[in-house]
């Protein structure tokens, strides 16, 4: 029997739920390296023209479509563009699938530096037992120590099943953590400015972040590097906006919550980077653009270069970690859940499991291969090298595929002006005519141009992975490739027609 | 290599250039446009005729590399700042190309440079305003209202 669906208790609650999702690890860490690669401040020029140009536009749509079909993103699609748009749907959620098992696996070896906080960590070496490399320096001894033993496994499970905890009921039962976790993560954040402002010369940090370099502003990289960054900070094109709005009345206005949601995640943004700037300038720390590179190196050589409280702050780093990244999975995790329940009608118990055995399956591929194959990097071994492409593939390509997609659905086959006039009538702050024309037109093209420019280069460069490819194994990005494309396409197609052989798929 | 991984490896595979040379600056944090004298010496020894060069801004797709000059048998060489940030300095011994140590340094600013508050100020009225702004609409109905009976 179909589970009657929810709704959120306040608009606080929504709020503080989408926030959550969308503000996670590489808001924390991932925005500083990228602004800092891309000319410091000169960078907020670009981002903010694509917060404002893309990224609330984008989410306006997306919680607007949720909140007009009162359904989970694929059966919303479907209601859009029929069965190609539900094969859409399923196709993106898929991606976010992909990507919601290893970022519980990362969240699993987030769990492992905040054990290791406790004391392991900040001793001056490791011996890496998995490489025979002894007395590596610590954090990155510790690092790749850990997540090459077999207790990460553990991890792992006990990373879902927090995830499975918490999304149990549902929103009833993610409303209230997410209303402790997401004020608690501004207010480590909080603490760690000041920590960071407060070390020597670490106001020089927040010079350093926000002073531009115009030198940058003709690089096409640049504006590319700010619309990526809204687009996946924003959580669009993942199904999870759609999935948390379907669960408000039509008459909630999601113009003001895409504004709150979008300014609050990029404001939280802006605070990380001033916090991490300032401990990186005080230690001279160069960035590195890469997550994990910032967040398991790079950030805790700051903290274990304190003068005191390395160990309280440390902890206090890896906690705001985990729940940043547990408030975002949960958002993924719901997602799909929700798609399940809305299409075939399971019990939530029987989702759930489902979820919860096919994910941590997932997951745990993606901890296996360092844990087997100990070598130290992931060129040249399987080490990284599986996370590595399928993050490419899922993540930079599938996600502006779906955001592409589906702005040209809503855009042209809704049509937009439907949701525009169902946003106006219910909210005081009005759109615009130009966001439809930013849905047709201005925001596909500029996602058509993202796309075209990495086919581009991998026509020019080889195709992704072959600079790091294993020995054994030289086919294995067309192999990663071929898994990731056929995958999705085979399952959301398999998942599309299903329905409709039941019947289940008949909507308005 | 995508936002995840990249250097991630590196990291762990990056060992000191070498375990004795060493690069000190006089200044923990030498001040932008103020000559600092930078000193390579190799286990406490002056190392002379080393020629050293300066990133700044390394890893960024706004890196900008400067000579900096030659050590002189005290191993010392005076560098002049030419910006302020993260820099990256790096010594080569005489005859060779290969680093012999590498050091990075915070220039500090001379003050806050009025362009960066600017952007701090714009970027911070622009995402903490539209929160409040869209926070005070919401705010002023907290409850969200049931939803209306399906029409007949």
């Amino acid at each position: 029997m179909p589970e009657q669906r929810g709704q959120w208790k306040s608009r606080l609650g929504f709020i503080l739920a989408a926030s959550g999702s969308a503000i996670g690890l590489g808001n924390i860490v991932f925005f500083g390296a990228n602004a800092y690669t891309f000319g410091a401040g000169a960078f907020y020029l670009p981002y903010l023209v694509a917060l404002v140009f893309v990224g609330i536009p984008v989410l306006i749509a997306e919680l607007g479509l949720g909140a007009w079909s009162q359904k989970a993103f694929p059966l919303a699609m479907r209601e859009v563009g029929g069965p190609k748009g539900e094969f859409i749907g399923w196709w993106g959620l898929l991606n976010s699938a992909f990507i919601t098992a290893y970022y519980i696996t990362i969240l699993a070896w987030v769990c492992g530096m905040f054990v290791g906080a406790f004391g392991k960590l900040w001793t001056p070496s490791t011996n890496v037992e998995a490489f025979g490399i002894p007395e590596m320096g610590n954090p990155v001894g510790y690092f790749f120590d850990m997540i090459s033993s077999w207790w990460v496994l553990a991890l792992v499970v006990i990373v879902w099943l927090l995830n499975i905890l918490i999304v149990r009921r549902g929103i009833a039962s993610i409303e209230p953590v997410t209303k402790v976790f997401v004020p608690l993560m501004w207010v480590f954040m909080i603490i760690l400015i000041i920590r960071g402002v407060t070390l020597p010369n670490g106001e020089d940090g927040v010079y350093l972040l926000f002073t531009p370099n115009f030198t940058v502003m003709n690089d096409l990289n640049v504006w590319g590097g700010a619309v990526s960054q809204i687009f996946f900070s924003l959580t669009l094109g993942f199904g999870v906006m759609t999935a948390y709005a379907s669960y408000l009345p039509k008459s909630s206005d999601q113009t003001s919550n895409s504004l709150v949601v979008a300014c609050l995640n990029c404001g939280f943004e802006y605070v990380a980077g001033i916090a991490i700037f300032s401990i990186l300038f005080s230690f001279a720390i160069v960035p590195q653009a890469s997550t994990l590179a910032m967040m398991f190196f790079v950030v805790p050589q700051g903290i274990e270069a304190l003068p005191f409280g390395v160990m309280a702050f440390g902890l206090l780093f890896f906690f705001l970690l985990l729940i940043a990244g547990l408030s975002s999975s949960i958002s993924l995790v719901e997602a799909i859940n929700t798609a399940l329940v809305d299409k075939f009608g399971w019990a939530r118990r029987r989702v759930l499991a489902t979820t919860a055995i096919i994910g941590s399956a997932g997951s745990l591929a993606f901890a296996l291969p360092i844990i087997i194959d100990r070598n130290i990097a992931s060129n040249g071994t399987l080490g990284l090298t599986l996370l590595d492409l399928v993050d490419h593939w899922a993540f930079s390509h599938g996600l502006i595929i779906v955001g592409l997609v589906e702005c040209l659905m809503i855009g042209w086959l809704l049509p937009v002006s439907k949701i525009r006039e169902m946003l106006n009538r219910n909210s005081r702050l009005h759109l615009p005519v130009a966001f439809e024309w930013l849905i047709k037109f201005i925001i596909p093209l500029g996602l058509a141009a993202i796309l075209t420019h990495s086919i581009f280069q991998k026509l020019t460069d080889g195709m992704y992975g072959s600079d790091f490819t294993l020995d054994w194994g030289a086919s294995l990005p067309w192999i990663a490739f071929a898994v990731w494309l056929l995958g999705t396409t085979g399952v959301a197609a398999w998942l599309t027609t299903r329905g409709a052989r039941r019947g289940n798929g008949r909507l308005a | 290599m995508n936002r995840w991984i990249a250097a991630a490896t590196l990291a762990l595979v990056a060992s000191p250039l070498s375990a004795e040379v060493a690069i000190t600056v006089a200044d923990t944090y030498p001040l932008f446009g103020e000559p600092v004298t930078v000193t390579v010496a190799d286990d406490g020894v002056p190392v002379g005729s080393a020629t050293v060069s300066a990133e700044y801004r390394p890893n960024s797709r706004t890196m900008v590399a400067e000579a900096i000059g030659t050590t002189d048998a005290s191993g010392n060489v005076e560098w002049t700042p030419s910006d302020a940030g993260l820099v990256r300095l790096t010594a080569i011994a005489a005859g060779s190309e290969e680093a012999i140590a590498s050091k990075a340094v915070s220039v500090r600013y001379v003050s806050f440079p009025i362009e960066g508050i600017l952007t701090m100020l714009i970027a911070g009225i622009i995402l903490f305003g539209g929160a409040g702004l869209g926070m005070s609409i919401l705010m002023r109905e907290e409850k969200i209202p049931e939803e209306e009976p399906p029409s007949t």
